[in-house]
């Protein structure tokens, strides 16, 4: 084996390793979060009026919340437009690339193809205007810290690098496919020889390792805030506080 | 218990996903994804380098260079462009 050669298979095992230690602590990280959301006590009826009457009522509200945003548009018209931009283009490549961990490949995810390649497009410029946003507005500036640039620096970058092997470098899909398909096989293969390609591989796993730590968690969270999740019933049933002690009352 | 048949329950699919993953597509490769295409056909000038033409050949067809038909003079549709097309999940060439 000449020195290059042994060199590059050195690489690829960090690279696979690095792969398996990202999988590994976002869905551990993910589960943990997850976990305390559900451990918190709630303690009280703190349902945000006007409040859904019942659990169909919650659900549409949750999906309201998780789809269309309606509290941000109330606040602030262009950030909403901005944020779910942002959030639909980042649905379409989050789709569409799960043709790289499936096979067979869905029939919508194929259908998708034009679609989700205008949304890679499109993506950097939703991402430009929140980073922006946080630069331009004293008040904004004021309350953002470095984790909030991490995360848009983050997403930015694997944004061009995928655009990049997409366009301009291309990289050999069927490699990158193998080599998906056998880390999540348990069978990996060295990833293409394409440095664009791989830094794009090693970005997402350093943001799938942020993931559980940072605020991207309110992709989760979202579904855990009792302000939005309860039903607005205070008057009947009444309301008991399962962290409470007990009392003996006799 | 519970925990235990769901972890075996999702061993089991685990295994099976595996099982079910082909070979990658390669030129006189091996498993059902093999691209074939017949001896008597040599590469033609377009497809040199290869490297550069696996990645940009869809620029040929879609620029309108070269027709998709042409293409099939020497590719059989469901050897050596579909079979291909899906593994990476590709929309299929329509003969
Ligand atoms: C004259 C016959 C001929 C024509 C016409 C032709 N090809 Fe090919 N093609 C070949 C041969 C032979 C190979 C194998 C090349 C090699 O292995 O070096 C090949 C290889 C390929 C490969 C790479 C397959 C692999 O597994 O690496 C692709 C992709 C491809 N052709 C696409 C096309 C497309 C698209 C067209 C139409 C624009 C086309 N070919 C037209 C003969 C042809
Ligand atoms: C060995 C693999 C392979 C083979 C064989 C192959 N292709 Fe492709 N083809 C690809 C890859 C990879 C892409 C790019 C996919 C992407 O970037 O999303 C592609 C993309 C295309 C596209 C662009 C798709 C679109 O909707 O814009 C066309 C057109 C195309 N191929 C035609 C052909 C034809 C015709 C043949 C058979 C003659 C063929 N290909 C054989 C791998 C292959």
């Amino acid at each position: 084996m000449t020195d290059a050669a042994m060199i590059w298979n050195l690489l690829a095992a960090l690279i696979i390793g690095l792969g398996y230690l990202a999988a590994f602590v976002f869905v551990g990280g993910l589960l943990l979060r997850i976990a305390l959301y559900i451990k918190t006590p709630v303690p009280l009826k703190i349902v945000q009026t006007p409040g859904p009457k019942s659990a169909p009522g919650v659900l549409a509200r949750i999906a309201g919340d998780v789809l269309i945003f309606p509290n941000l548009f109330q606040a602030d018209k262009l950030l909403w437009l901005g944020a779910w931009i942002f959030h639909a283009c980042l649905f379409l490549i989050l789709v569409r690339h799960t043709r790289y961990f499936l096979y067979p490949v869905p029939e919508l995810v194929i259908d998708w193809q034009t679609i989700s390649v205008y949304a890679g497009f499109f993506f950097p410029i939703p991402a430009l205007y929140l980073f922006w946003r946080r630069l331009a507005s004293s008040r904004v500036l004021y309350i953002s810290g470095l984790p909030d640039y991490i995360t848009l620096i983050l997403l930015t970058a694997i944004a061009s690098t995928g655009m990049l092997v997409h366009y301009f470098a291309r990289v050999y899909l069927v490699d990158v496919k193998a080599f998906t398909l056998g880390l999540v096989t348990f069978a990996p293969v060295p990833p293409p020889q394409h440095p664009i390609f791989i830094a794009h591989f090693l970005l997402v796993c350093a943001l799938l390792i942020w993931f559980p730590f940072s605020k991207l968690m309110h992709a989760g969270g979202i579904f855990f805030s009792p302000t939005r999740n309860q039903i607005d019933n205070v008057l009947y049933p009444r309301y008991v506080n399962k962290w409470n002690e007990e009392v003996r009352v006799d | 218990m519970n925990k235990f048949l769901l972890l075996m329950l999702l061993l089991a699919l685990a295994a099976l996903t595996i099982a079910c993953v082909p070979e990658k597509p390669v030129k006189d490769g091996h498993g059902e994804l093999a691209v074939v295409i017949d001896r008597e056909f040599t590469s033609p000038v377009t497809h040199s380098p290869l490297d550069w033409w696996q990645t940009r050949h869809f620029q040929a067809v879609n620029n309108g260079d070269i027709k998709e038909k042409d293409c099939l003079y020497c590719h059989k549709v469901e050897r050596s462009c579909n079979n291909c097309h899906g593994y990476v999940g590709v929309r299929k060439i329509v003969p």
